[in-house]
């Protein structure tokens, strides 16, 4: 069973019910962001799997030929689910949870990083 | 001040897990590495029940991780899940890599349990948004509760696509087509991602493209550890080579499950408790007679993979360890 | 976006094959790898060297059997006489930041 709410151009969406599967400990729902649009995700959850659900197939391009890419290995082998979290690039939708407030974007080539620098590199 | 002799598992799948609560068993001190967040490799995103071979009929997938995890704990092994083993270095130094923790240690054994990976299927527009690899949709059918969409085709002719076409069905998806087709005759074609698959003059309207066409051990750790690999094509392709102990000569590696030759749930847990045994007993901690038995109970599938591996010309070494 | 992989070209609207790619993290197409071996390589080694197939995140996973089979059937060789690609560490890609952290290890618990 599908939510049917969840209406997107491919038919992505959520499983509520399995004939076989216990269902998922509750988790809590928590909003973050993609390119500024806000998306639902369970808490704990990975990225890739939130987006994915709500029907974003892209999660990156491509350096080279800037193909776009969105997932393809699901267990943190294969780069094409990298995306940027707060400014840091190169992160993996797929082994990265879901926390509220995650300000996620698309990963453009190799992406640049506006995030905070480590303490051991300054000076 | 003595300690026992330490043992490190590499992956904590049905082989890994069996192997830890082997060894811990007998006396050692076991120390288990899981690249992910939750051990139980592939038994975390399997939906349908698990014949474990032990004549009983199938488990619950995640029941049987859940009892295998307790097993090895209960052994006295320690998990650690989320530590990645990022390689080994030339005196058997071993890089982990942990959540908030980057160490090195230096095991008296190492028992690989890295499992598989899925093969690849190269053709045009297989990099497309909407194409996973067989166990990506799993992860995201059975572990997330997620559908990537509603119409699926499978690429692949085996067990593995099979299961995946039940999964599919039972989380509400479609299955559009499935079978082989070679490349370039099998293409895709959409704007953001997967929309037309177009087998020859035939055209099929999906989401999401899997390619279950097989798996390949991950070998990359022993490989690095000096480990002579063969080609084994009913194994799943190159392997490391070990001989009855589950032990890859002149290396204090042993290796089970997957890692040793693609197989079932079921081999992958009788080959990991020989292994675990096996890798003790090269420690003094038990005795042949013990491997025998743990080779016996192993059944049918455990003794032809003996028999391959035995067969195998080892085709290289890895140079400058 | 650009794109050369989802058989429509996003500049000119018209419907073509998309690219085949023997190495999906560095984009290296089918063609590269069996240009690798016309210029002569005979290894999957040299092929990665040649075209950086191989050197990416995945470190060969995804892309190893595709090149072998390229190679074995470019030169004639059995698939099974090729050595596989080398592999070294780390296994998979770490942010240097990780391995700065890099502590003692655990001497405390008896593992050196």
């Amino acid at each position: 069973m599908v939510e049917d709410d969840q209406t997107t151009a491919h038919g992505a969406g959520r499983i509520t019910e399995h004939a076989l599967l216990a269902p998922l400990q509750t988790a809590a729902i928590e909003s973050f962001f993609f390119d500024g649009v806000e998306v639902e995700g369970r808490v704990g959850e990975p990225i890739a799997a939130a987006l994915l659900a709500a029907g974003q197939r892209i999660f990156r391009t491509m350096p080279e030929y800037g193909d776009p890419r969105g997932g393809y290995c699901m267990v943190g082998r294969c780069s094409d689910c990298l995306v940027v979290v707060n400014g840091v690039p190169g992160v993996r939708a797929c082994m990265s949870p879901v926390t509220g407030g995650l300000h996620v974007q698309t990963q453009y080539g190799l992406g640049e990083f506006h995030g905070d620098e480590p303490d051991w590199l300054q000076g | 001040m003595s300690h026992p002799p330490t043992i490190l598992i590499v992956g904590g799948g049905p082989a890994g897990l069996s192997a830890a609560a082997a060894a811990a068993e007998v006396g050692a001190s076991v120390m288990l590495c899981e690249e992910q967040p939750t051990p139980g490799g592939q038994l975390i995103y399997r939906a349908q029940p698990v014949d474990t071979g032990s004549g009983g009929g199938a488990e619950r997938p995640e029941i049987l991780a859940k009892r295998l995890v307790e097993a090895a704990l209960s052994a006295g092994a320690v998990l650690k899940p989320g530590v990645l083993v990022a390689g080994r270095y030339g005196d058997g130094e071993i890089l982990l890599v942990g959540p908030g923790r980057t160490w090195t240690v230096t095991p008296d054994a190492v028992i690989l349990a890295t499992g598989s990976t899925d093969l690849p299927f190269p053709f045009p527009g297989a990099t497309s948004p909407g194409v996973f690899s067989c166990r990506a949709v799993k992860i995201l059918l059975n572990q997330w509760r997620v559908l990537p969409g509603r119409r699926f085709a499978i690429v692949g002719a085996g067990a593995d696509a099979e299961d995946l076409a039940v999964d599919i069905l039972l989380g509400g998806g479609e299955v559009v087509w499935s079978g082989i087709a070679p490349p370039p005759l099998f293409q895709t074609w959409g704007r953001d991602g997967v929309e037309t698959l177009s087998i020859g003059p035939s055209h099929f309207e999906v989401d999401v493209i899997a390619i279950a066409v097989g798996r390949q051990a991950d070998f990359a750790l022993a490989a690095m550890s000096g480990a002579k690999l063969g080609f084994a094509p009913e194994l799943g392709g190159w392997i490391p080579i070990a001989d009855d102990r589950m032990q890859c000569p002149e290396q204090a590696i042993f290796v089970a499950g997957d890692a040793a030759g693609i197989g079932s749930v079921a081999v992958a847990m009788a080959e990991g408790r020989l292994t675990g045994l096996a890798a003790a007993a090269s420690l003094g901690l038990t005795g042949a007679h013990v491997l025998d038995e743990a080779r016996e109970a192993g059944g049918a599938e455990l003794v032809w993979r003996g028999d391959v591996r035995r067969g195998l010309e080892p085709s290289h070494v890895q140079p400058f360890t | 976006m650009i794109g050369v992989n989802m058989g429509e070209n996003r500049q000119t609207g018209t419907r073509e094959p998309g690219v085949t790619f023997a190495c999906r993290c560095e984009e290296v197409r089918n063609e590269e790898i069996a240009a690798a071996v016309l210029a002569g390589s005979r290894s999957i080694d040299d092929v990665k060297r040649r075209t950086r197939a191989g050197m990416g995140a995945c470190q060969g996973i995804f892309c190893m059997p595709t090149i072998a089979a390229i190679v074995a059937q470019a030169t004639g060789t059995p698939i099974g006489r090729l050595a596989p690609m080398t592999a070294r560490p780390p296994v998979r890609p770490i942010p240097i930041e990780r391995l700065a952290e890099m502590d003692d290890g655990g001497r405390e618990t008896g593992w050196r």
